[in-house]
């Protein structure tokens, strides 16, 4: 059970930054947040298939986490969330064709050491 | 002199009100710097303050292990989890937005200083005593948080932006 929950966190989590990414990338840049502006942000984006595969994913993954925080400690739920840092970057490279320099990849193995360290 | 002057609205701006931000579009001289920065102060408020009052109020509502939907009105009707939920609503508009303009290996590790701000408050307001292996923890996020804001907010090229105009720059 634990460990199913583990999958249902780092996979859907995972594909939900991917798709997402792409598609608010699609979408274009987002600099107006007055209400009105989000409103139409938000009726744009139900009908853009990446945000709507994602954001679901986002909440499963999410929700995930909270059933395996109910009954488990934290530290045996944080280490596959330390580890998906460097697993989307390499997802962010490959796919995204992102440009990932040592910075990158060693700001990212940091955060997730730093972040098993606030797990122990 | 523009520069200037939109640089000194967005701070005003900031401190009126923090979600109804200015549209700075025509701000082509500083595009990345100044606004990203505003929108991941807001993405990592209200990313801790909403997980933080969602899980105080879903404590005080009880175990959710129920397949009855009336439980889980009641649950959305408790003030904690109410706001819990509109945060997390503002931090996924935050994100999405976020996400627009940056790289995705920008964003992620960039915005796990809400884990040093939960620590933070923990340590802080709730009175829980950080061990040194979780101060230690801080400092290494901290470190690799400031190695990625070092470099180039978006590397990723333009290929999914030429299928549709830019609906959101113009107003």
């Amino acid at each position: 059970m634990k460990w199913l929950l583990i999958a249902m966190i780092v996979i859907p989590g995972t594909i939900a930054d991917v798709l997402n990414t792409m598609g608010m990338k699609r979408n274009g840049e987002v600099s107006d947040f007055r209400p009105r502006a989000l409103l139409r942000l938000i009726s744009s984006l139900i009908r853009n298939p990446y945000i709507v595969i994602g954001v679901p994913a986002m909440a499963v993954s999410f929700f995930a986490l909270m059933a395996l925080l109910s009954i488990a400690n934290l530290s045996f739920a944080v280490p596959a969330t330390a580890f998906s840092y460097v697993l989307e970057t390499a997802l962010a490279k490959y796919i995204l064709k992102e440009r990932i320099g040592w910075r990158r990849w060693a700001g990212a193995s940091l955060v997730g050491c730093g972040v098993l360290l606030l797990a122990t | 002199m523009q520069l200037v002057e939109s640089g000194r609205g967005f701070l005003h701006q900031e401190i009126s009100s923090s979600l109804i931000l200015p549209a700075l579009s025509e701000d082509r001289s500083r595009p990345l710097r100044v606004k990203t920065g505003t929108v991941i102060v807001l993405l990592v408020v209200s990313n801790v303050l909403g997980n933080f009052s969602l899980s105080r109020g879903l404590h005080e509502v009880g175990r959710l292990v129920s397949f009855s939907p009336w439980r889980y009105i009641q649950a959305f009707l408790h003030p904690m989890v109410a706001i819990g939920v509109l945060l997390l609503m503002v931090w996924l508009i935050s994100q999405l937005s976020l996400l627009s303009r940056v790289d995705l290996s920008y964003v992620l590790p960039v915005t796990s200083v809400s884990y040093v701000l939960t620590a933070l408050m923990g340590e802080f307001l709730l009175h829980e005593r950080v061990s040194t292996l979780h101060w230690l923890g801080i400092g290494v996020i901290c470190l690799g948080v400031g190695l990625v804001a070092r470099t180039m907010p978006r590397t990723a090229p333009d290929t999914y932006r030429a299928t549709k105009p830019c609906c959101e720059v113009a107003q």
